[in-house]
């Protein structure tokens, strides 16, 4: 577990955003699938951390508080993506993300929108799953939890994500 | 029952989307470009409320007096500065004081840097309250900025004066506002406008002139109608930008641009007149008004020349834009008509962050 870092001077902050951009923006790449959304978030949660003073959270346990900052706001973004009208413009169409192959793009963009359909704590335990690799039992530590609750949160969030994909048309 | 929660790991652990490690880094390097820039930002809106909030005003009369003060003097200088200069559109401080229309926002941060890569490919895409151009010009930016509501992007003809840097130097911009609301396009554009005054020292305004224009008409019958006229779904109705031999298959309502080093071709189907224009202003250097009154869905395979001289040369068959679209019983005719255009009165080179 990393340390817990105060924001009590702009080193600290600093030292704050060195350690913990990685977890961010993997994290809300995984939920966003693009590097801009990601970036976004990335952005988004250390400017509000700027502008406010340090919650108790964010002492205790800064890796599972921006860890859950991560989930939220790329839940958000991807929520609202759904539902935002797309206008076929020139100059926004540039930045559309290169896929290597159609199917594989087709399965991931039903695979995150079963994950935008799923609640804030099983999104943020399957990140740390399956984006950064953590065992059961690391994120029970991290989370102050019990292995057996990631372990049965996992056994729904897999099964719901299937119940997802089906009703999508996808036989996962 | 277990082998289907096995398949659904493994598509997590196959699919989900990870980050590579240049990714990441390239990401942070440039939000830690705007935290830097933020650190010196005047007291934000956000923090001015949180002030507000947790603390009694009373409390701390002296810096609070200190920041109406400087607030009442931008005020006062703001009106000074309007009254001084004529500004675009009217929408300054003093609308906002006297209760004329809405004073222009503005972003909470942004960071303005030169793009040295000399690469062409750039573009611009607004989203939620995120702000993000990529390797574009100034001229793309002012273009965004005072794209008309509900109209189409200005043609080049249609951006007049401004030094020679603005066709050619390229700039990474990354602007927000705070909080996590939709900034809604025509006011993403306002802030846009506000930061090229800002950081460009660009002073413009709008104003109607004649201009030689194209008008798209029908000669036969027009286009020969798709056999399938069922209206294709919006979200496929999209713009691709195609390289020679390298072709996927397009869904009905998008259309596909390739670029050759003398031609160029367009391919779609189940496109719409407006589609097309829109496809077609690039290979032009004015505006196309459409004045085909044509609502049917078409198929589109047109191919043609970007340069009749450099064609020529080269030896190239590819016909001019102005042949081409006649293959699709549509003609290009000269006209004037009254446009909107953007006089650049004076600009700079952005200061730094």
């Amino acid at each position: 577990m990393l340390p817990s870092p105060t924001r009590e001077s702009s080193t600290d902050f600093d030292d704050l955003f060195r350690q913990h951009y990685d977890l961010v923006y993997r994290t809300a790449y995984g939920i966003t699938g693009s590097s801009e959304d990601a970036e976004d978030v990335l952005q988004t949660i250390f400017l509000r951390l700027l502008g406010r003073e340090d919650s108790p959270g964010l002492k205790k346990n800064p890796r599972a508080y921006l860890c859950r900052a991560a989930v939220n706001v790329s839940l958000n973004t991807l929520r609202s993506k759904r539902r935002q009208v797309q206008i076929a413009d020139v100059n926004a169409l540039r930045d559309t993300a290169p896929t290597k192959d159609a199917g594989d793009a087709d399965l991931r963009h039903r695979l995150l929108d079963a994950i935008s359909q799923l609640n804030t704590g099983a999104v943020e335990i399957l990140m740390l799953r399956y984006v950064h690799n953590y065992s059961d039992a690391e994120i029970a530590r991290m989370l102050c939890t019990t292995r057996g609750t990631i372990a049965v949160s996992l056994y729904r969030s897999r099964a719901r994500i299937k119940k997802l994909m089906r009703a999508s048309g996808e036989k996962p | 029952m277990k082998r289907d929660e096995n398949t659904v790991a493994e598509i997590l652990e196959r699919h989900v989307p990870l980050a590579t490690d240049e990714q990441v880094e390239a990401a942070a390097e440039r939000v830690r470009s705007v935290l830097q820039h933020a650190k010196h930002q005047p007291l934000s809106r956000a923090s001015l409320d949180d002030l507000v909030a947790k603390r009694s005003i009373w409390r701390r009369p002296i810096p609070v007096f200190a920041a109406a003060a400087v607030i009442l003097l931008a005020v006062v200088y703001g009106i000074y500065r309007e009254r001084q200069t004529d500004e675009i559109a009217g929408r300054g401080m003093s609308d906002w004081i006297f209760g004329r229309p809405q004073s222009r926002p503005s972003f909470d941060v942004v960071s303005i840097r030169v793009n040295l890569s000399g690469r062409d490919g750039g573009g611009i895409s607004p989203r939620g309250n995120f702000f993000n151009a990529t390797n574009v010009t100034l001229r793309s930016l002012v273009n965004f900025a005072y794209w008309p509501p509900g109209g189409r992007l200005f043609s080049r003809s249609q951006i007049i004066g401004g030094p020679d840097w603005m066709d050619t130097d390229r700039f990474e911009v990354q602007a927000r506002v705070e909080g996590d609301r939709q900034v809604p396009p025509e006011q993403m554009r306002l802030m846009v406008q506000s930061m090229l005054e800002d950081r460009f020292r660009l002073r413009a305004h709008l104003e109607t002139r004649e201009l030689p224009v194209y008008h798209l008409v029908l000669i036969k019958n027009g286009p020969r109608l798709s056999a399938d006229q069922s209206p294709p779904n919006s979200r496929d109705s999209f713009i691709t930008f195609g390289t020679e031999g390298a072709e996927s298959t397009l869904p009905r309502g998008a259309g596909r641009i390739t670029e050759s080093p003398s031609s160029t071709t367009i391919v779609g189907t189940a496109l719409t007149i407006p589609s097309l224009v829109n496809f077609l202003r690039g290979g032009v250097d004015r505006v196309i008004i459409d004045k085909t009154e044509f609502t049917g869905l078409f198929d589109v395979n047109l191919q043609f020349s970007k340069d009749e001289v450099a064609v020529a040369a080269a030896g190239e068959s590819a016909p001019s834009i102005f042949a081409a679209i006649q293959e699709l019983g549509l003609k290009l005719e000269s006209a004037r008509a009254p446009l909107n255009v953007v006089v650049i009165e004076s600009v700079q080179k952005p200061s730094e962050n």
